[in-house]
């Protein structure tokens, strides 16, 4: 990792910082390889053909191609929080749902917008609106996340 | 709703609010890392294989200075100790043929498409971290009918509960799966 992405990490966010409307820094995905997916698998335990076999997807499922995991496109979602969040936020729940495939060779940008902020006990919380986005602008996933917050009345 | 469907339907439904620990039985899962302790290096592993260069999950410095004082696991590590995703799976056993062959099983159900995931909704309670102990537990919550555009779709929703050592709960994921039937004529 390069030193000045190691700084833009170090960089926190703090409750105050933040508005409804705010957008969080995009995290651009792939383009995403077999080898990748094959990795994921492993991690998961699921060996389904169709994440890295390129005739299995395509005449048995009959699918365009391998596709990538679901569960790895919510997990590219948790990453756009947890990189945004910085090293004090804390993700406390993300909801998600796959709204069309993603394909080996595919690019997968993902964003997000801050839809309220608000205070629970000694929590500071914002909610977020997120989603992917394919390079053809099409919507394959949207969710939605709560994350805590450090605050500066706080520290 | 065919005979074989309502089968199905009906199995699921047995299983409701039943806990049980969520282990692979089906040739194409294997087993994962259920119980054993979390490890710096098998953190590390998952932050290389899902390309997050965040130096939280890694760098014993950097993370020393975090409100955490030490290394955590990113939220969806979870997923190296279980997918999360076992109550709907319960079906796969019946709608797949035999390990390790994962054609679907026609024989049986022949109005049978597919699968897909419900929507996951995933709350965390705490980090994990190294040397932590994660035990999953999970249930079958729900089943029920939707017509799609273009298929007929039965929704199997359950929960996986993870918890730490110390008895805490650490995750709480809820899902399901959606298999996928032909419509009627």
């Amino acid at each position: 990792m390069s030193n000045e992405s190691r700084e833009s990490l170090r960089s926190q966010v703090y409750w105050e910082d933040v508005a409804v409307g705010t957008e969080l820094p995009p995290l651009v995905k792939g383009p995403f390889t077999v080898m990748e997916l094959a990795k994921f698998g492993a991690m998961i335990g699921d060996f389904y053909p169709t994440h890295y076999d390129h005739k299995w997807a395509t005449e048995k499922d009959r699918v365009p191609a391998v596709i990538v995991y679901g569960l790895q496109m919510t997990v590219h979602l948790s990453q756009l929080l947890t990189r945004w969040i910085g090293p004090d936020g804390f993700l406390r729940r993300l909801k998600s749902e796959i709204r069309s495939p993603t394909y080996v060779g595919d690019t997968v940008t993902l964003r997000g917008k801050i839809t309220a902020k608000y205070v629970i006990g000694n929590e500071h919380l914002a909610d977020c609106e997120v989603w992917g986005e394919k390079q053809d602008g099409s919507i394959v996933e949207r969710g939605s996340a709560t994350v805590v917050l450090p605050s500066k009345m706080a520290a | 709703m065919t005979a074989e469907e309502r089968r199905l339907y009906e199995g699921y439904r047995r299983r409701l609010g039943k806990e049980f620990t969520p282990r692979h039985t089906h040739g194409m899962f294997v087993p994962l890392f259920e119980g054993e302790p979390v490890t710096k290096s098998r953190i590390a592993t998952w932050a290389a294989v899902t390309g997050d260069d965040n130096p939280l999950w890694s760098d014993d410095t950097y993370a020393a200075r975090s409100r955490w004082g030490g290394i955590i696991a990113p939220p969806l590590f979870l997923l190296t100790v279980n997918d999360g995703a076992a109550p709907g799976a319960q079906l796969v056993g019946e709608l797949y043929e035999p390990a390790p062959n994962p054609v679907l099983n026609l024989k049986a159900y022949p109005t049978y498409r597919g699968a897909m995931q419900a929507e996951a909704d995933w709350q965390f309670f705490e980090p994990v971290r190294p040397g932590d102990r994660i035990a999953a537990v999970a249930r079958c919550t729900d089943v029920f009918w939707k017509q799609g555009s273009r298929f007929r779709l039965m929704f199997c929703m359950g929960e996986t509960v993870y918890t730490n050592q110390h008895g805490r709960r650490v995750a709480l994921c809820r899902n399901g799966a959606v298999y996928m039937f032909k419509r009627m004529p």
